[in-house]
């Protein structure tokens, strides 16, 4: 048994602590918005935040959790009113929208770290990959995030 | 007329209305108390399989394709919408039902996401039935207003009785419309394109809220109470086969992991082909191996326990098979006696004639397409049933493989499409439906999900063709290209889209020659772009080569070749032919000065340029497209794609944000294609396994870019597959252009760093 809490609410498990925390989130508790791409912490679609930092949840096991505040895309801005997804839905960002929770957790981790990021911040920052290649509108929604002196709160 | 049919969603359907307004939920013989299946139905009237008019005056309409990126549930209600009146804000989408397609003699026109066919092919039909809907509704007003047609107008879901002002909802007359004779959809009167309201307009696409906010159910988050997870091991070499798999290895592991032994099958065909062609040039066999399945209470658990899992293969007939041995035997065959498929005017003596003569080999390697949502499928087979929760790229085909592989009446398959996570032509093959299908018949009355890991997506995908190409050509004095003669050799792939080089252009004297070999064991698959990708910067990089033997400026050489009058006066089309290769000029022009090609480059500066259409013979329809890349290149600091310039003639655009998006996409695609993707084969099994050995492009690496659209009221043509080819044939140039190397294989990354 174990305890995480995540998006402000505490849940006991009955899960082995080597379990992904991807897998926990998604199948556990039931939180299916993190996505699982890669299984390696190559692509980013799983990313959320532990403890307000950009963390890969297909390569973090729930164990290294327990302690901590999870943040999952649900919890970002529950109707989609983060300063992120403001921005995201301004441009237009997405297509298959498959990659899009784990970038808006990506920049909103980025931008809570550095307000105003330079565009060579912004591409150090986000390595998350997009199948559709929406990176253009990416960039450009983590600019007018940015620019909006909304985001870092 | 139709009997009316009940259908699972609680339809009424056809032209007859018994009740609207009734409520069906559906439930299925034999399932268990823990499985209730939902009832995805909403009560309402039918009205011509496309709409649904729902009580509240709300109104579902119709997708006939999976949602993979491309925008159809966003566009294709456009173009419904555009002629039935709807208020944009309050309207529903649906995908189309498979069973009902086949049972209503394809009503939907065109339903397997290929080919870039959605507004291209359903612009038309859409328009005609909302047009008859809108027709039917005013009819029905009519009749119970007792007022002339004329004197009734439809605004957003309403019906309006222009001289006294009285208005009546769609719903209030649903029923009464579909009692009307249906109108000739070759009559009905169609807006003037002044008048429309929604097509053409950037409206923001309708899941975009959903997307942002993680709460698109993709296939792979579809889920059951009670649902058991799937994960697969599939034979690691192409043909190979199943030994024996030790049950006892993963006894007692958690989550009750049961084995379920998978058969190798051949599939299908990965593309609709129509009836009495050959399916061979249309479409490839989808053909599947051995593999074998691990059920548990989590795919967590299922994979876990399938790792542990003693099997034993028998690697078959290609366990020594090399791709990079295979290459060479494809070049020796472009090298060789190639079939000649395409011959206009004497290649053999104009080559004898010419002053100057040059000669290449290009290659290209094997790819996966690689959609980033892994593969998976659920299904539930009891009591005579079968469900489908799937987002195949060909839904009509799944339908096919459920009914067919459980044995039962092809009503009692029911297939519910769900959005994925891109596609790029991988989900047309349906191996996954059909390892799902067999798992579940072996779970009887437990709803199942296959899902499986990266690594077995990208081990067992369905591949690009590896081809080989050799080209030559000659120059007469004036440094004109007098012929031009390309042999292909390449592994298995549908003939009609690889097997005949694409080229726009046509100099006096052309040979083209296909060789298709059939000893690829890794079966072929669609990917973004087809067999456009693949010649296109081949064609692009050899005409290049020759060019800078004239020295001739690029604009004015590729014009030169943009010439009608070269094409043989006896070929069939020939009409349309001309005209593709005047809307090739008239786009090249448009590119030229929207894309400033004079503009000054700076140092270590390289300008590419390429133009092209995707048509696979002169009536086949396609857009027209036109890239600028521009680079920068160093020895020491390498390659930097700085920026894409796109300029495309895509007939009327139902969604101008929607195009720039696929073009921005696609401009993404063509990237990753020539400077990553590369798929290799040693020992019958493929040596790449995720993302780190096969690299997708990142942010870091996107370039600026900037489109134009020819503005024209021509019918829609393709925009999903277009930005790949011409991309990546300017990038070629542009690198030879700012002192690169000259780039005859991919991809780009991997050469440059040796």
């Amino acid at each position: 048994m174990l305890e995480i809490e995540v998006n402000g609410t505490k849940h006991r498990l009955e899960v082995d602590p080597a379990v992904p925390l991807l897998w926990v989130l998604r199948d556990s508790i039931g939180l299916k918005g993190t996505k699982f791409g890669c299984g390696a912490g190559l692509c980013g679609a799983c990313t959320v935040h532990v403890d307000g930092a950009a963390v890969r949840s297909c390569a973090y096991s729930v164990g290294q959790a327990v302690g901590s505040k999870i943040t999952s895309i649900e919890g970002l801005g529950e109707s989609g009113e983060h300063p992120v997804q403001a921005a995201w839905r301004e441009a237009g960002v997405p297509q298959c929208g498959y990659c899009q929770p784990g970038m808006i957790m990506a920049a909103a981790a980025l931008l809570k770290n550095n307000p105003s990021p330079s565009d060579d911040e912004i591409a150090q920052g986000v390595t998350n990959i997009c199948r559709c290649g929406t990176y253009n509108r990416i960039r450009k929604a983590i600019r007018s995030a940015a620019e909006n002196g909304r985001a870092g709160r | 007329m139709k009997e009316p049919v009940l259908t699972r969603r609680g339809f009424v359907t056809g032209a007859l209305v018994t009740a609207a307004g009734v409520s069906f939920t559906l439930s299925l013989a034999g399932c268990k108390d823990r499985t209730k299946l939902p009832d995805d139905g909403e009560p309402g009237v039918e009205l011509l399989s496309w709409v649904v008019i729902h009580p509240d005056n709300s109104v579902t309409l119709r997708v006939p394709q999976t949602e993979i990126g491309q925008g159809v549930s966003t566009t294709i209600p456009q173009m419904l919408a555009e002629e039935l009146e709807l208020d944009w804000s309050t309207l529903k989408s649906e995908f189309y039902d498979p069973a009902v397609n086949a049972a209503r003699e394809n009503v939907y026109v065109w339903t397997a996401v290929l080919s870039s066919h959605s507004a291209q092919t359903l612009f038309e039909p859409t328009q005609r039935a909302g047009a008859q809907v809108r027709t039917m509704l005013i009819r029905a007003a009519a009749s119970r207003l007792k007022v002339p047609e004329v004197e009734l107008e439809a605004i957003k879901g309403s019906i309006r009785h222009k001289p006294s002002g009285k208005e009546l909802s769609y719903a209030s007359v649903a029923e009464a419309a579909a009692k009307m004779p249906v109108p000739d959809p070759k009559v009905v009167k169609l807006k003037e394109v002044g008048d429309r309201q929604l097509v053409g307009k950037p409206i923001p696409r309708r899941d975009v809220d959903a997307a942002i906010r993680g709460k698109i159910v993709y296939g792979i988050d579809f889920e059951l109470p009670g649902m058991r997870f799937a994960a697969v091991r599939q034979s690691p070499t192409f043909g190979g086969k199943l030994r024996s798999v030790d049950k006892g290895s993963i006894k007692g592991m958690p989550g009750n992991p049961e084995v379920v032994k998978i058969k190798g099958a051949k599939v299908g065909y990965n593309a609709p082909v129509p009836e009495g062609e050959d399916p061979d040039i249309w479409a490839a066999p989808v053909t599947m191996d051995d593999a074998v399945a691990v059920v548990a209470d989590s795919w967590w658990q299922a994979k876990t326990a399938l790792d542990a899992l003693a099997i034993e293969w028998d690697a078959g007939p290609h366990a020594k098979f090399s791709s990079q041995e295979y290459m060479k035997t494809l070049a020796k065959q472009a090298r060789g006696d190639a079939p000649v498929v395409v011959e206009a005017g004497d290649a053999r003596s104009a080559l004898a004639k010419a002053v100057k003569t040059l000669s290449a080999e290009y290659s290209y390697p094997y790819m996966d397409p690689a959609p980033l949502e892994p593969i998976n499928c659920s299904a539930y087979v009891d009591g005579g049933e079968v469900h489908l929760w799937t987002n195949s790229q060909f839904p009509d085909d799944a339908w096919h493989i459920a009914h067919s592989l459980c044995g039962v009446s092809p009503d009692k398959a029911h297939v519910h499409i769900l959005p994925a996570g891109g596609g790029f032509g991988r989900r047309l093959q349906n191996d996954f439906v059909h390892q799902a299908v067999q798992i579940a018949l072996a779970c009887k009355g437990t709803p199942v999900k296959l899902l499986l890991t990266r690594e077995e997506c990208v081990r067992k995908s369905y591949y690009a063709p590896i081809t080989a190409a050799r080209f030559e050509a000659g120059l007469d004095g004036a440094g004109n290209v007098t012929v031009w003669t390309c042999s292909v050799a390449s592994g298995t792939s549908a003939e009609q889209s690889y097997g005949e080089t694409r080229f726009p252009f046509q100099p006096p004297n052309v040979r083209f020659a296909y060789k298709r070999n059939p000893d690829s064991p890794l079966p072929f698959g669609w990917m973004r772009g087809v067999g456009f990708t693949q010649h296109l910067w081949m064609n692009f990089g050899f005409l290049d080569e020759l060019r800078l033997l004239t020295g001739r400026d690029v604009p004015e050489f590729y014009r030169s070749l943009l010439d009608p009058s070269y094409i043989p006066a006896d070929l069939e089309d020939r009409e349309i032919a001309v005209a593709r290769v005047k809307n090739h000029l008239k786009l090249f022009d448009f590119a030229i000065e929207k894309g400033r090609w004079h503009a000054p480059k700076g140092r270590g500066r390289g300008r590419g340029l390429a133009v092209g259409d995707t048509s696979y013979y002169p009536s086949y329809p396609s857009s027209t497209k036109a890239a600028i890349v521009d680079v920068s290149f160093d020895e020491k600091a390498g390659l930097r794609v700085d920026h894409v310039f796109l300029a495309v003639d895509a007939g009327t655009v139902i969604n101008p944000d929607i195009v720039h998006a696929q073009l921005e996409g696609g401009i993404a695609y063509a990237l990753t294609t020539a400077l990553h993707s590369e798929i290799t084969v040693e020992n019958g099994q493929v040596q790449q396994s995720n993302f780190h050995d096969y690299p997708i492009l990142k942010l870091d690496q996107m370039p600026a870019v900037t489109i134009e659209i020819l503005p024209s009221t021509e019918p829609p043509a393709s925009i999903g597959e277009d930005a790949v080819p011409v991309t990546i044939a300017a990038l070629v140039n542009a690198i030879a252009d700012a002192g690169g190397p000259r780039l005859r294989s991919l991809p780009i990354a991997k050469i440059l760093a040796n």
